[in-house]
């Protein structure tokens, strides 16, 4: 920072700061880009590994469960854990190519699909909840029927659902409000 | 006008050394603007260097170089910050910080650029991602044409921002951003 610099003008202010990192060589982010590759690819096969191990879990399950709701259930559970394993064996052997996050779409467009992202996975919608709904009380009939009695899931079951729908709800609220705002942002005109 | 680079022929390796020639001291600036912590700087300011990097895979020259690399360097940066946004205090729209009264008193003949810096960067903190980008690009002197391709907003839109901006500028800085 130079010591003659008008105080009254922010962009002089601004632009003449004193550099505090220098730029990375290409062999550094070359380097850096390999690690990222690296840990993206370790993570795939934690991945497929996990998955993997679920679905024999689950199959033992549907085996050992008496009744059809929660082995129809479990099916489910199945499903989705085939379709995510399929997804990281195609993500492991695709191409390394920027992901649409980072490609360099205009700001405004960038910042709508992470905000939308955000607000879709958080969304109050039954269409996602139920089968949540679903899931949790499958796990919780197994687990607690296993060491409790069930008559105390009775009570934390709704509880602890309450709360989660009751977050998503002001997370998916605040969202909104910041999709409307960054609308009203591109609209402002002469 | 910024400086140009053809490209189309150039390698990604070629691309990504010219840009930080260039605006290397441009980024190291823009981080400052998204994180106040110096260790995460650094790592930030790593990360959009990866992804400028990455992204010239992909550069074919369709707009300047300079605005592809504002734009990268703006989204990474944005990104970083919804991630962040938990653990940070709400943030404001310009128009926020326009109603919001000025709790900073006027910089005497006596203040150090240091503080006025400070002021600088506080205010630039409290804004969203948007509001956020449109004042770095008018502080950074981009020209409005860019400034709107850089965000993908109108010129006019990107008029009535700046005026903002100069208002706000000005009633924290005096005189300032009524060039």
């Amino acid at each position: 920072m130079t010591t003659q610099i008008p105080q009254d003008d922010p962009r002089l202010i601004w632009q003449n700061q004193r550099r505090e990192h220098s730029s990375m060589t290409v062999e550094e982010v070359r380097l850096r880009a390999y690690a990222l590759q690296t840990r993206i690819h370790r993570n795939l096969i934690v991945t497929i590994a996990v998955g993997f191990a679920l679905l024999v879990f689950s199959a033992m399950m549907i085996m050992r469960l008496p009744y059809t709701p929660p082995r129809v259930i479990v099916a489910v559970l199945i499903v989705l854990i085939v379709i995510t394993i399929n997804r990281a064996y195609r993500a492991f052997w695709a191409p390394d190519t920027l992901s649409d996050d980072a490609a360099p779409s205009a700001c405004l467009d960038f910042y709508r699909r992470e905000l939308t992202a955000q607000y879709r996975a958080v969304a109050l919608s039954w269409r996602r909840l139920l089968p949540e709904i679903a899931l949790l009380a499958v796990v919780v009939r197994i687990s607690f029927m296993a060491t409790f009695r069930f008559d105390s899931a009775r009570i934390l079951l709704p509880v602890f659902l309450a709360i989660t729908l009751a977050g998503r709800y002001w997370r998916a609220r605040k969202l909104k409000r910041e999709l409307e705002t960054l609308s009203t942002f591109e609209k402002e005109d002469n | 006008m910024p400086p140009t680079i053809s490209s189309v022929s150039q390698s990604q390796d070629d691309l990504y050394k010219q840009t930080t020639e260039m605006y290397g001291e441009a980024l190291d600036r823009l981080v400052r603007a998204y994180e106040l912590d110096a260790d995460k700087r650094r790592d930030l300011l790593q990360e959009i260097h990866l992804a400028l990097w990455r992204s010239f895979e992909q550069f074919e020259a369709r707009c300047s170089v300079r605005t592809w690399m504002y734009r990268v360097a703006h989204n990474t940066a944005a990104s970083y910050v919804m991630r962040q946004r938990r653990l940070n205090a709400r943030l404001l729209s310009l128009e926020d910080i326009e109603a919001m009264p000025d709790s900073a008193g006027p910089s005497g003949p006596d203040s150090a650029d240091r503080i006025a810096l400070e002021r600088l960067l506080e205010l630039i903190h409290q804004l969203r991602p948007p509001d956020r980008e449109l004042m770095l690009l008018y502080l950074e002197d981009v020209d409005a044409a860019t400034m709107g391709e850089i965000m993908g907003i109108s010129a006019g839109n990107v008029r009535v921002q700046i005026h903002r901006i100069k208002a706000i500028l000005a009633r924290r800085f005096h005189a300032g951003g009524q060039r």
